[in-house]
């Protein structure tokens, strides 16, 4: 009777989401991770810690050594401390768009503030430039990195401009550049900052040695990338390259994570009913079958819940942000048939192994092979999305298990798959429910009312051909 | 009297093990019958085929007048021998849900619950998790599932077991209630005591095979006493005690001794005489109990097992280890 078999889908539905697992874990993390993106981008600062050394220079370009003037100049205090507080304004700027992103319309009062306070305590390191003579022997000047810490006056590191980095003797050939040795444990931003001061004393080196003014030509080089935009029916829309590559990722997880926690409700419940010794009591009053349809619906639910969440939180995140061309609204719709498909296909697979064995531990050696099946789709993601219509792709899209979690990810790409293969993928995806949900009926009727050995995939086999 | 539950020639078989063989059994509505035998005899297989949750390798079955008990689940209330409640359920909850599963719904199904938990001594139990219960109490929970909906055939797999007592004897209370307002009631169990003492009808299984299917009076008559318990005034036994004539064995056993007498002879016969060895506390003829009538049905169909063996398999409570493919016992 479908009365009784909806008592046991909405008792299964409550008994997963009314749980402060359930509500910690599903509903309140998508919440504290929109929180957690800005606070991280605050929090993570690309200024160099206060470290303390010199920085030894050998330039062998030429015997002015004009990259060694250059670079002592531009390691000396007053120029590090305008560099620092040049990267501090640009990822503090960065930080306050993407709170404001995030808040709306809703006024930060604080944020200014904050800001202006994190830019007024920044630390600058100390850095002393020596010069050394161009022929100093490298071993001793290496050797010097060895010891102490990079807070202790010692050498932090050394740099080697190689003879051809600032004149060439032939034409056709390419500049030469520079070796940067280091004391071990120096901090990656103070290298950055070395490398980009390096670099930038090399090209005002050559630029002098070729007699240009390096202002005029770091002017006439500077382009600035645009922002690709999107020319729709509704108007100009903005599309980044990496929003083409987060929708069908975005898709595509969203069902995985909606799907597989669902199906791990359903293992975890089925096992804790048999550990429990209610299944006999439960087939007093109904079927195996009616039972398994029960708790496959209740947990469907509660995964649909989980997929209508997420999606209402992307699809508003999206609308905030100006990105709602992004998501295609058929897309969706589809992304609701191919749940039903993904989730019954491992609804019936987590049924039937959850009736079979007696914990979870065994459990988790008897789905291994399903799940080596079900995680190909996450590795292939990334060819799957660069070439949507490639064989891979079209090829997986019709491949029993996983065809929908390829068929989301296709269809959100840049390069939709046609329709045909849409309506077949989704045939494809049906009949394999239709299988699986033979064979775990068969298996969930026998394991439900066994105990102690449990059984191996062989044994399931034989239970689908004996039952 | 038209059968509650009719079985024929049904034969039950886990790969190389045939857990019921060729049983036929019919049970009388408004019956109570005890189901008894030791452990392994077949008991659970042959409750679970009666209620379609395994089904036979052959033979034809009747369940209330349908082939089969899933058409009629809701009028059967089964109580399995492997049964557990939801942990994390309120009592009241769970007693709910169970009858909702058994087509009870409706505004009086919190009253039919909390008058049941009033009726089993846990009317402040019933917003309890049933985690927070005693294993006795779980169980009469159990039974309250098992019988909420008011069922017409009511089966119950060892429903003792665990009990102390006290609940031992109000779950026998239960029983009569339900029995004595018309109701069909199959229990089994491995004590032949609670067997003896409830039911009206004894159906015994060994190694598969049905070996009694009687009353108990009719079975008592069919196995006529063939002993004397006596009791004498002095501590040591009579000289010509064991030479007298229609006297097979006699057994210590402390105060009192068994008197077992040779075949033709009756217990009633040789009383006068025994009471003239010596000045007697207490002289009376031993009735057989089940205990006693099953093993020697099983010793004459010709099973190799002393008897001491078999008394201590039919005392043995019912486990709840490994086991084979839906196999009970």
């Amino acid at each position: 009777m479908i009365t009784k078999t909806l008592h046991v889908a909405l008792r299964e539905f409550k008994a997963t989401v009314l749980t402060k697992g359930f509500i910690l874990g599903v509903l309140i993390m998508p919440f504290l991770m929109m929180g957690a993106v800005p606070a991280a981008m605050l929090l993570v600062s690309r200024t160099p810690p206060a470290v303390d050394g010199s920085v030894a220079i050998i330039d062998r370009s030429s015997d002015a050594q004009p990259v060694a003037a250059a670079l002592t100049q531009a390691l000396s205090p007053a120029s590090i401390e305008t560099w620092v507080r040049e990267q501090t304004e640009e990822t503090t700027e960065q930080a306050t768009a993407a709170v404001k992103k995030v808040a709306g319309d809703i006024p930060v009062p604080d944020a200014d503030a904050a800001i202006k306070t994190a830019a007024a305590s920044i630390v600058v390191p100390k850095v002393q430039s020596e010069v050394l003579p161009a022929d100093t022997d490298e071993k001793p000047a290496k050797d010097a990195l060895i010891g102490g810490d990079p807070y202790d006056g010692s050498r932090l590191a050394l740099i080697v401009i190689h003879p051809t980095a600032v004149n060439k003797p032939d034409a056709d050939e390419n500049f030469g550049g520079y070796s940067l040795f280091i004391k071990k444990g120096l901090d990656a931003r103070v290298q950055g900052m070395i490398r980009e001061k390096t670099r930038s004393a090399i090209f005002e080196a050559r630029a002098a040695a070729n007699g240009l003014d390096p202002v005029r030509v770091r002017t006439i080089t500077r382009i600035d990338a645009p922002d690709t935009v999107t020319w729709t029916e509704d108007g100009e829309k903005s599309s980044g390259e990496a929003a083409q590559f987060l929708v069908p990722v975005g898709f595509m997880l969203l069902l995985w994570i909606s799907v597989f926690t669902g199906g791990q409700y359903l293992l975890t419940s089925t096992i804790e009913e048999k550990s429990n010794r209610i299944m006999e009591v439960l087939l007093s009053a109904l079927s195996p079958m009616e039972l398994m349809s029960g708790k496959i619906i209740g947990q469907m639910c509660a995964g649909l819940l989980i997929l209508v969440l997420y999606s209402v939180l992307g699809v508003s995140s999206l609308i905030a942000f100006q990105q709602s061309h992004l998501v295609n609204w058929a897309n969706l719709a589809l992304l609701v048939v191919y749940f039903f498909i993904a989730f019954a296909t491992i609804a019936c697979m987590m049924a039937a192994v959850g009736s079979a064995v007696n914990d979870i531990h065994e459990a988790q050696a008897l789905m291994t092979p399903f799940m080596l099946v079900l995680i190909a789709p996450m590795l292939l993601m990334m060819p799957i999305i660069m070439n949507p219509n490639g064989a891979l792709a079209t090829t997986l899209s019709f491949t029993p298990l996983i065809n929908p979690f390829v068929m989301v990810l296709r269809l959100s790409s840049s390069d939709p798959p046609p329709f045909w293969q849409v309506g077949l993928s989704i045939i494809i995806g049906a009949a394999t429910v239709y299988v699986l949900a033979l064979g775990a009926a068969k298996v969930f009727r026998i394991g439900i009312l066994m105990y102690g050995k449990p059984p191996n995939f062989a044994t399931l086999v034989r239970w689908v051909k004996m039952a | 009297m038209p059968n509650a539950v009719s079985l024929q020639s049904i034969t039950k078989s886990f790969g190389p093990k045939i857990a019921v063989s060729d049983l036929d059994l019919e049970i009388p509505e408004g019956s109570l019958t005890g189901f008894i035998g030791p452990n392994g005899a077949g008991k659970t297989t042959t409750i679970r085929m009666i209620m379609s949750i395994i089904f036979p390798d052959s033979g034809e079955l009747s369940v209330l007048g349908k082939s089969s008990a899933v058409e009629s689940k809701d009028r059967i209330g089964y109580l399995p021998e492997e049964r557990g409640v939801y942990k994390k359920m309120r009592v009241q909850a769970f007693l709910e849900y169970m009858a909702r599963l058994k087509g009870i719904d409706g505004a009086g199904l919190s009253t039919a619950v909390l008058t049941w938990l009033a009726r089993v001594g846990l009317a402040d139990s019933a917003r309890k998790k049933c985690e927070e219960l005693s294993k006795g109490m779980q169980q009469k929970v159990q039974y309250i599932a098992a019988v909420i909906h008011n069922p017409d055939l009511i089966i119950l797999d060892e429903p003792f077991s665990g009990l102390d007592p006290l609940n031992s004897r109000l779950l026998r209370e239960l029983i009569d209630e339900q029995s004595k307002s018309g109701r069909t009631i199959i229990f089994s169990t491995h004590q032949m005591v609670q067997a003896e003492a409830l039911c009206d009808r004894i159906v015994m299984i060994h190694q598969g095979r049905k070996v009694i299917d009687d009353s108990p009076s009719t079975l008592r008559a069919q196995f006529d006493p063939r002993a004397l318990s006596v009791e004498f005034e002095s501590d040591t036994e009579p000289p010509n005690l064991r030479s007298l004539h229609g006297v097979d064995s006699v057994l210590s056993h402390g105060r009192w001794l068994e008197l077992r007498t040779t075949a033709g002879v009756t217990p009633a016969s040789i009383m006068p005489h025994v009471a003239a060895l010596a000045p007697t506390r207490r002289i009376e003829v031993l009735r057989p109990s089940l205990e006693d009538i099953f093993i020697e049905i099983v010793q004459s169909s010709g099973d190799a097992s002393d008897s001491a063996a078999l008394r201590d398999k039919l005392r043995t409570p019912a486990g709840v280890g490994a086991r084979s493919e839906g196999a009970g016992d």
